[in-house]
């Protein structure tokens, strides 16, 4: 047991980190109802019964992507970091040579990693049950970016929740803002059909579902991503705290 | 270079002064137990030697560095008293993954097995408290560290656990690790350490080898028959302090050396009724109490 080892290198830390963190939450039976059995339900529920109402196959995609978005990115991260944190994981974490700039970006990556697996799976399920698959680059590439950016933006309100909040809150919290938007987002009932349309676009979830859908260059929605983003970054680097 | 070496170390809560002018050094190789009442500044030391609290006051350096240098990371192995690990992973999950953090981890079935963790299946919340401080220390000792901190490590283990903890530290020693530890068993530690410092109120006030504060305890000895002890301090002079602390249970305070623990002995055969044996006692238990005034925070 000789001592004297090195830690290894950066990337290599933070994938470790996704990689198991991933696997955690995909054991968790509470996360997959919220990140994968909810926006799947929805997807078919749009797709094969009138509640998807006029909505195209894309739209109901769009909707059903922007549902998974929100619960991976913003709810999941915010209620799994809260108890980490009052756990004292975050502390150990820290401590460990992963540090904590690793741990953020291990957090944002397993954010990606499951948006990516939840949005193969809504595209395959969107183009088999309802026979349409995306065929515009550009308007991939758009959405892609405007998928990074509200991952972005989402994850620090997120961290700011869970970092400043008891776990217990921040759980509540985090659930009552998924439903809000759910229902009130844009994301469920087409944002045109609410009293305040105007003001979806300049939630979170709005203008991703307009990054999505808005034709190359739509950039209103992914600057409206950018500033959440960066609002959301400023405060959590203010407000939060590892130890509960 | 020393381990680790504080100077004049000072935390503040708000008005409350849980560290004041701590001064410590601990040399490479060796094991340093932190011994101390409940709230005494031993876990407030621990946490800025850590980089998790900034000081006040003084200067502190780990292993020549900064205490907040990230390079000091994966130096260092850490067991915290509310630092805790993912709660629905199992043991080897747990391990295996803190090891993919390191370039040359320990092999993880040798360390496992050192630990009794090997069979062990349920997720880390279902654990005892004992076997959780098992796995939080082979996380602490995967990376092959070069200064162990260890706040409370046996908390929760039964007496075989401890044992193997011990071993361990030992086996560390000989490769040339500093451990670093806080404790609540005094007697255990002053079997096993190097160095023992006792902090009360914020400072330490004792620093030694254990051999020698346990000389600075008070000597105890039992008599089922109640003593007359007016002629044993006529045996021993106005320098000791001699009392029936409980009902046959006697202290003997003062710089009691081999003479006058024969003295001692030999008075209380001739007083007693002949027919028990007297034990007397010395420990670290009782040096600790005797400094800190038997403060139980």
């Amino acid at each position: 047991m000789r001592a004297g080892s090195s830690a290894a290198s950066p990337a290599r830390r933070v994938w470790a980190q996704a990689v198991f963190d991933t696997g955690n939450l995909l054991r968790n039976g509470e996360n997959l109802l919220l990140t994968l059995v909810i926006p799947v339900a929805v997807l078919l529920l749009a797709l094969m019964t009138p509640l998807g109402g006029e909505r195209s196959e894309a739209q109901s995609l769009v909707a059903a992507l922007s549902l998974a978005v929100l619960a991976t990115a913003f709810t999941s991260q915010a209620i799994s970091t809260g108890f980490d944190r009052r756990y004292g994981v975050l502390r150990m974490l820290g401590l460990s040579p992963l540090g904590v700039r690793g741990l953020l970006l291990a957090r944002a990556l397993v954010s990606l990693l499951v948006i990516a697996g939840q949005s193969l799976l809504l595209v395959v399920l969107t183009g088999v049950v309802g026979g349409w698959w995306p065929d515009d680059a550009a308007q991939l590439l758009q959405a892609g970016l405007g998928v990074v950016l509200a991952v972005w933006a989402l994850n620090a309100w997120a961290l700011l929740l869970a970092g400043a909040l008891r776990a217990e809150a921040t759980l509540a919290v985090a659930n009552a803002v998924f439903l809000l938007l759910m229902f009130g987002g844009g994301l469920i009932i087409p944002a045109d059909s609410l009293p305040w349309s105007a003001f979806t676009a300049w939630l979170p979830t709005g203008a991703l579902v307009d990054a999505m859908t808005e034709p190359v260059l739509a950039w209103l929605p992914l600057l409206v991503l950018v500033l959440w983003g960066s609002v959301g970054t400023l405060l959590a680097s203010r407000f939060f705290r590892w130890q509960a | 270079m020393n381990a680790v070496d504080i100077e004049a170390l000072s935390v503040n809560y708000g008005a409350k002064h849980a560290v004041q002018g701590l001064d410590l050094r601990v040399r490479p190789g060796t094991t340093c137990v932190l011994l101390g009442p409940n709230g005494a500044g031993k876990t407030t030391t621990l946490s800025v030697l850590l980089g998790l609290r900034p000081a006040d006051s003084g200067r502190v350096s780990v292993l020549g560095r900064d205490p907040r240098d990230p390079a000091l990371r994966h130096l260092i192995g850490v067991v915290l008293q509310d630092g805790g690990l993912p709660m629905a992973a199992k043991p080897v999950a747990i391990v295996h993954h803190f090891a993919r953090l390191y370039s040359n981890p320990l092999p993880l079935p040798e360390l496992m097995e050192k630990l009794g963790l090997e069979h062990l299946d349920r997720p880390y919340r279902r654990l005892s408290g004992g076997e959780q401080q098992r796995v939080k220390l082979a996380v602490a000792m995967i990376g092959r560290p070069q200064l162990l901190v260890l706040d409370e490590p046996t908390t929760g283990m039964d007496p075989a656990a401890r044992r193997v903890f011990w071993t361990l530290i030992d086996e560390l020693r000989q490769q040339g690790v500093t451990t670093l530890m806080t404790t609540h068993q005094p007697d255990e530690a002053g079997t096993r350490a190097d160095q023992i410092a006792v902090i009360h109120h914020g400072q330490v006030i004792a620093d030694d080898a254990p051999d020698r504060l346990i000389e600075a305890s008070p000597v105890w000895f039992t008599c089922a028959r109640h003593l007359d002890l007016s002629t044993l301090r006529q045996v021993l002079g106005d320098e000791y302090d001699v009392a029936e602390v409980e009902p046959g249970r006697y202290r003997v305070r003062g710089d009691v050396d081999v003479p006058q623990m024969s003295a001692i002995e030999a008075w209380v055969a001739g007083h007693g009724d002949g027919r028990q044996a007297v034990t007397m006692v010395r420990s670290l238990e009782e040096a600790y109490l005797e400094m800190t005034g038997g403060s139980a925070w």
